[in-house]
Parts: structure tokens; sequence; C-alpha cells
């Protein structure tokens, strides 16, 4: 990293650190409990945050896929495979909290609810991603497809977001857009989204540059053989 | 369990999962370093051209 790149870096990481430790003071001891469903309901402001940060890694996928097939520049595939890494980590994580709060509040761990299933689908369709980048070896070609399944995976992100207003779900509705929430819990949640998108640009820029790096590597070991 | 061992168990995955992560990064980042070191060994001092690209490449960030 050059002196600039450092410097940002480390703006980048101060800042997720200050916002993550605000946001844990907020959800543990500044935001009141829930009267119907106790302390529980603050899994609600890393929950969301995570799925939400889920969307935006797969949007991202999405639209550097995009630009990848249309540019056929190798950095955009780069960039979509450091998002669809993160994006999995956060919805596997959105998956485990979801199966946790359902426990504590519905009695079961898992039900085939369409919010719920659509987002176990979105989860499986981004890992396929990440396997078949593991198991094609040829460099285009692993780039080509990748990026039609990082395009064709998309789709289901809308039917995520918007199942619980198409589908009877009991995965409880769109309350942040409705006004549901008192305004000490939006407060506390919209400094969760942002802690948890500064992290996602730090974990998206590191892991982009290590993928540079394993390439500048491979290819001058190839140059070396040949 | 109680309310709180349900909270406790979501935060809990919750940071076992991003430091699992951040360290998967790092000790990538490790591998790859020892990896460049070797190549510039093998390489030896002799100048080349790819090195001092892969040296511009990792120092941009």
């Amino acid at each position: 990293m050059d002196g600039r790149g450092a410097l940002r870096h480390y703006i980048l990481v101060g800042l997720g650190f200050a916002l993550m430790v605000a946001a844990l003071y907020m959800v543990f001891i500044y935001v009141p409990t829930d009267k119907n469903t106790g302390a529980v309901q603050r899994i609600f402001y890393f929950h969301v945050p995570l799925a939400w940060i889920g969307f935006l890694a797969f949007f991202v996928v999405f639209v550097c896929s995009i630009l990848y097939l249309t540019k056929r520049d190798i950095k955009w595939d780069v960039i979509a495979t450091a998002s669809a890494e993160v994006g999995v980590v956060f919805t596997s994580l959105v998956l485990l909290t979801g199966s946790i709060w359902a426990k504590a509040a519905w009695g079961i761990w898992w039900t085939w609810d369409a919010r719920l299933t659509a987002t176990l689908v979105l989860w499986f369709t981004y890992v396929a991603y990440l396997l078949v980048r593991h198991y094609v070896t040829e460099d285009s070609q692993r780039a080509r497809l990748s990026a039609v399944l990082g395009i064709v995976g998309f789709i289901d992100v809308p039917i995520v977001a918007l199942a619980v207003m198409l589908w009877r779900t009991q995965h409880p509705g769109a309350m942040i857009f409705e006004g549901g929430l008192a305004p000490s819990m939006l407060a506390t949640l919209i400094v969760c989204i942002a802690a948890f998108t500064v992290f996602y640009i730090i974990l998206v820029t590191q892991s982009t540059r290590l993928k540079n790096m394993e390439t500048d590597i491979r290819d001058i070991k190839n140059s070396k053989i040949d | 369990m109680d309310n709180l061992g349900y909270l406790f168990a979501a935060y809990t995955i919750i940071w076992a999962f991003v430091f699992g992560y951040v360290f998967f990064l790092y000790y990538k980042q490790r591998k790859l370093r020892q990896q460049m070191d070797l190549l510039k060994d093998s390489i030896g001092e002799q100048p080349n051209k790819d090195v001092a690209k892969v040296n511009t490449d990792d120092n941009a960030g």
C-alpha cells in the first residue's frame, strides 16, 4: 500500500471501529428493551444490517458482472468475487441469527416461510457462484460463467426483499419503512447499518487486494515456467 | 435456553464468523507474502520487470 492508500485504509478501519463501538453501546445500553419480545429483540439490530449488507454485496456482484461482460476487464471479475465472498459470509449470519431469533420468538428453528426460503435460495446461489470459481480452472471461462451466475442470482434479491409484501409470511413485515420503530430503535439500527457498511468496504478492499496479489504471483510463476 | 441465552448465542456466532473471516484473510495474506519472498529469492538480485510490477501493484493496494 502506498502512503495515501495506507492512510485511507487506516481512516476506514478507525471509522469502522468507532462506529462498531457506538453500535454495540446503542444495542446493549442505549436502546430500551422491547416490551413484547424482551432482550432477544436486540438480535434485530445486527440481523437487519447483515441482511442489507448481504443485498448490497450481491448488488455489487451484479453490477461488476455486467461490467465484466461488457468491458471484459478482469478487475470487475475480481471485485465481484470479493463481494460475493463477503455476501455469503453475511448471508450465512442472517440465516443463523434469524434461526435463533425464530426459536426464541416462534418456538421453532426453521419454517418454510417465503422470506426464509428465498434467503436460503439466495445463499445457495452465491455458494454455487463461489464453487464455480473454485472448480473452473480456465480464467476467462471462469469469469464468464460466474458473471452470468452473478447476474441471474441477483433476481432472488428483490424476491427476498418483497417476500413479506407478496406472500403471507411468518417473518415480520417492513416495519422500518412503515414507521413501526421508536426513534431510539431507528437511530440504533442506522448506526449498526453504517458500521457494517464500513466493515463491508474494508473487507472487500482487502479481499480484492489479496486476489490481485494472487494473480500476479501466478502470472510470474507461469512466465518463469514458459 | 432463556431469552438472554439466545441473544448471547446470536452475538457469539456473529463475532465468531467475523473474526474467522478476518483471520482467513490474514492467513491468506501471510501465505501470499511468503510466496512472494520465495519468488524474489528464486529470481535473486537480478532486476526483473515482473517482480517490479508485483511490487508496484502490491504497494498500490
